[in-house]
């Protein structure tokens, strides 16, 4: 029954973005080119998303290459049914082992300071303690799905990052020094998790982590 | 979005949907949402497609959503592979083979009413 089907084999290549070829850089297994298209009588989403997974030995020291080597991609969803297809079938973020992160982003982004739509980018970042992690994570990418930010094409993805003693939700935009907008990214993480008011939120550029070379270290702090 | 793809049925998009509320009580507590969940709207920048969280959470019981996705990988402790024996039709009323990894708490996520949490 063609209802049931979410994706649908094409021959074509994925028309987004060409600057990055994943095809050598990467070793995860997105030999094929399927595009993500919603299915009949689905709910279509604003965008494309696509679900990465990755995990590090924290001992390991993190480089760039050995990061893109350590993500990889999941899968792509064009409307709300195909997400919770992939989302029931992924484990829950709280029960992730060790240095392990989610992230989802729209499609054709990588989930790196790198890729061309992060670069003048940063995130707004949430510390949780242990055992927030899972219903923060589904209120968050809900909140991204559904298009509540509203603060045009500027959302490049959220992450959600399990660590040893606390648990780390990031959500990425595009133009860091746009104020307007990360101001009312923040406003809306506030009101969609429900964050209590004297919650400290934290904004990072990506320039910054590069520079650093670490991703929740020496943040800006936003009270 | 790509276009490449070919759909099999061309369906209009809904300009409007009716939602009939009998009640004040279900009138959304966000002054920017509509019942049953925005479905398109005209936003500065121009028309987007917007879902609230309830609608969202609405659409996971659908069967077309509970079908395990095409092309999962396996990776142990994150992904759920689908069980063989799942069937489509899914009349038997049997709920999907869920990871046992998946608390049961999951189910209650989506029904708990939003509360402040001392983070």
């Amino acid at each position: 029954m063609n209802q049931l089907e979410g994706l649908r084999d094409d021959q074509g290549q994925q028309e987004t973005d060409c600057h990055h070829d994943n095809s050598d850089v990467t070793n995860n297994n997105n030999r094929r080119k399927q595009a993500a298209c919603p299915g009949a009588g689905e709910h279509p989403l604003q965008y494309n998303y696509t679900f990465w997974y990755s995990r590090r030995t924290p001992s390991r020291p993190a480089s760039s290459l050995s990061y893109e080597q350590n993500i990889r991609q999941i899968g792509t969803v064009a409307s709300v049914e195909q997400f919770w297809k992939f989302y029931s079938h992924l484990v829950r973020p709280g029960d992730l082992s060790g240095h392990s992160d989610f992230h989802l982003f729209k499609e054709g982004i990588k989930p790196m300071w790198e890729d061309e739509s992060n670069r003048s980018g940063g995130k707004w970042i949430i510390r949780l303690r242990k055992g927030l992690a899972s219903r923060f994570w589904e209120n968050i990418i809900l909140a991204m799905l559904g298009e509540q930010f509203m603060v045009g094409e500027e959302i490049c993805g959220a992450v959600v990052s399990i660590r040893f003693q606390e648990d780390i939700l990031s959500i990425w935009n595009r133009t860091s020094n746009d104020q307007t907008t990360t101001s009312r990214i923040r406003d809306t993480l506030r009101r969609v998790l429900n964050l209590p008011a004297n919650t400290i939120m934290e904004y990072k550029t990506h320039n910054d982590s590069l520079r650093d070379n670490s991703s929740f270290r020496n943040t800006k702090i936003s009270l | 979005m790509s276009t490449d793809c070919q759909k099999t049925t061309a369906k209009a998009i809904p300009s409007s949907r009716r939602v009939t509320i009998s009640d004040a009580a279900h009138m959304p507590h966000d002054y920017s949402t509509t019942p049953g969940g925005t479905l398109f709207s005209t936003t500065p920048g121009g028309t987007r497609i917007i879902y609230d969280r309830k609608f969202l959470l609405e659409c996971r019981s659908s069967p077309v959503a509970k079908t395990p996705p095409r092309g999962l990988p396996n990776i142990p402790g994150v992904t759920s592979p689908p069980s063989k024996d799942t069937s489509e039709k899914t009349h038997n009323g049997e709920p999907l083979n869920n990871n046992t990894i998946n608390a049961p708490g999951s189910s209650n996520t989506g029904e708990d009413a939003q509360f402040e949490m001392d983070i």
